[in-house]
This record gives C-alpha cells, structure tokens and sequence, in this order.
C-alpha cells in the first residue's frame, strides 16, 4: 500500500471504530454499576437451592460485560492497525513499508491490549471476589504473565523498527561521508 | 431514522427497567425529618412487601422446599429477571449504535 492508501484507510478505520468502542465501553460500565450498586446489593441474604442470588447476579454481569469487551476487541484491533499505519507514515521511515506498518501495529496491539484487559481485569475482579476471590488472584497472576509476553512482544517489533531505522541513517550518513571524499 | 427512534425506544425501556430496582435500593437510605415523606416512604416499602408476601404465599405450594422459601425465591427471581433484562437491553443498544455509527461512517465516506 501507498503511504496515502494508508494514511486514507487509517483515517476510514479511526472514524468507524472509536464512537463503537465508546459506546461498547459505556455500556459494559453501564452494567457494572447497575450490578454493583443496586443489583449485587439488594440480593445479598437470598438464595435458591443453596446458591446465593449474589452469586448468580454477578455471573450474569461478568458474562455480559465479557461478551461487550469481546465484541470490542475487534474494534480496538482495528484502531490499532489504523493508530499504527498512521505512526508508520507519519513517524517512520521513507516509504511506509508493509513490514514497517506491521511492526508498528504490533507495537501498538500489545501496549493497547494490555491496558485493555488491566482495566477489564478491574472490572471483572470486583465482580469475581462476589464468587470466588481465589480466582480473581489466580486469573490476576495469568493476565500478569500475558502482559509480559506481549509487552515483550511489542517492545522487540519497536527495537527492530529502530534497527531498521538506525541502519537507514548510517547508511545515509556514509553515502554522505563517501560524497565527500569524491569531491575532495 | 428509523435506527435513533429504535435507540430511544430501548434507552427508555432500559430506565423504565432499571429505575424500580433504583427507587427500591434508595428507598431505605432516605433519612427526612419531613413526616409527609416519612410516612410516603413507609406505604411504599410496605406496598412492596405486602406484594412480595403476596406472591410468595399464593406459590407457596407449588415450591419443592429444597429449593427455599418461597420469599427467597420470589425475590431472587425478580432480581435475576431484573438483571438478565437489563443485559438483553444493554446488548440491543450496543447492536443499534453500532448500526447507526456504521451508517454515518459511510455516509462520511461517500
């Protein structure tokens, strides 16, 4: 792709995916705090067949607020192909490259998932502790873990832009030195 | 059009759903020195349980006791329905603002 198919399609992805991701966001806020403040609340001290409605209510919400969450991943996958293709043409090297926006994007995925699924895990751990706070520490140490490989993931797809970068400039540089060295 | 009137419509049904279950949690935190609304708020918390006892003993019968009282179980009932509408609301909103923000971002593209 060109550097304007790119710029143009980014700008296309931008516009359809945020005001998405913006509802899809409130709504799953929206659901939490209807669970946590009147919901959860009012049906503590009930239960049916032994299982406290409290229990119930918060799975109820932990799915839904899920199923929004992955309904919105798609959304900010897409908005971070297009934060990245921006990147690529605006920050990177001549000639946005196929490789170069892939690697950008990479960047960009795995810094923007893990925010994602950290603010997800505060909204789903306070609902988790009403069922079982085992597992919101076992589920804490796993999403710990994914965050480190994709944090390192991201941070070695930056490192090999910079590489690329870095030899671009040397070689820029010694074109000039050798330029030079013909004239005198 | 059509899709922001089908959006107001389940945004309205969303409040009408959720605003009882609201007006109920807040009943018992309000703390007036007026009589009137003292006394407002007790007929209300009354209607409510009275209803509840109401249903609860008219069902009675028909609930296997390892299940629970039939009290537990009316209200738990309401507040799980509560909840599962109040999901199935949130999820067609989402649908419907999807759709119009698809809509306009097209329009934007043409």
């Amino acid at each position: 792709m060109t550097e304007e198919e790119v710029r143009i399609e980014s700008k296309r992805e931008i516009y359809d995916s945020f005001p998405k991701l913006v509802v899809y966001v409130s709504i799953a806020i929206l659901i939490y705090l209807f669970a946590i403040l009147v919901f959860i609340p009012l049906g503590h001290g009930f239960d049916i067949a032994g299982v406290p409605t409290a229990t119930v209510i918060s799975a109820i919400a932990i799915i839904s607020v899920l199923v929004l969450l992955w309904r919105s991943s798609r959304e900010i996958k897409d908005l971070c192909d297009a934060i990245g293709g921006l990147i690529a043409v605006n920050v990177g090297r001549e000639g946005a490259s196929d490789e170069e926006v892939a690697h950008y994007q990479k960047a960009v995925k795995g810094i923007v998932y893990v925010f994602a699924v950290v603010i997800t895990f505060l909204f789903i751990g306070s609902l988790l502790t009403e069922i079982s706070e085992g597992a919101a520490g076992i589920l804490l140490i796993l999403i710990f873990l994914w965050a480190v490989c994709t944090l390192y993931s991201s941070g070695m797809a930056i490192s090999a832009e910079i590489e690329a970068t870095a030899n671009e400039v040397a070689q820029k540089l010694e074109k000039g030195v050798a330029k030079k060295e013909e004239e005198y | 059009m059509e899709s922001i009137n089908k959006l107001l419509l389940q945004i309205v049904l969303l409040i009408i759903t959720v605003l009882p279950f609201i007006a109920y949690t807040e009943l018992g935190k309000i703390e007036s020195t007026s009589e009137p609304i003292r006394n407002a708020v007790e007929v209300i918390n009354n209607s409510i349980y009275n209803a509840i006892h109401f249903t609860s003993a008219m069902l009675e019968p028909f609930i296997p006791p390892e299940l629970g009282t039939a009290h537990d179980i009316v209200l738990s009932c309401i507040l799980i329905a509560g909840m599962l509408l109040t999901v199935i609301l949130a999820v067609l909103i989402v649908r419907t603002s999807a759709n119009i923000i698809t809509e306009w971002a097209m329009g934007k593209d043409a």
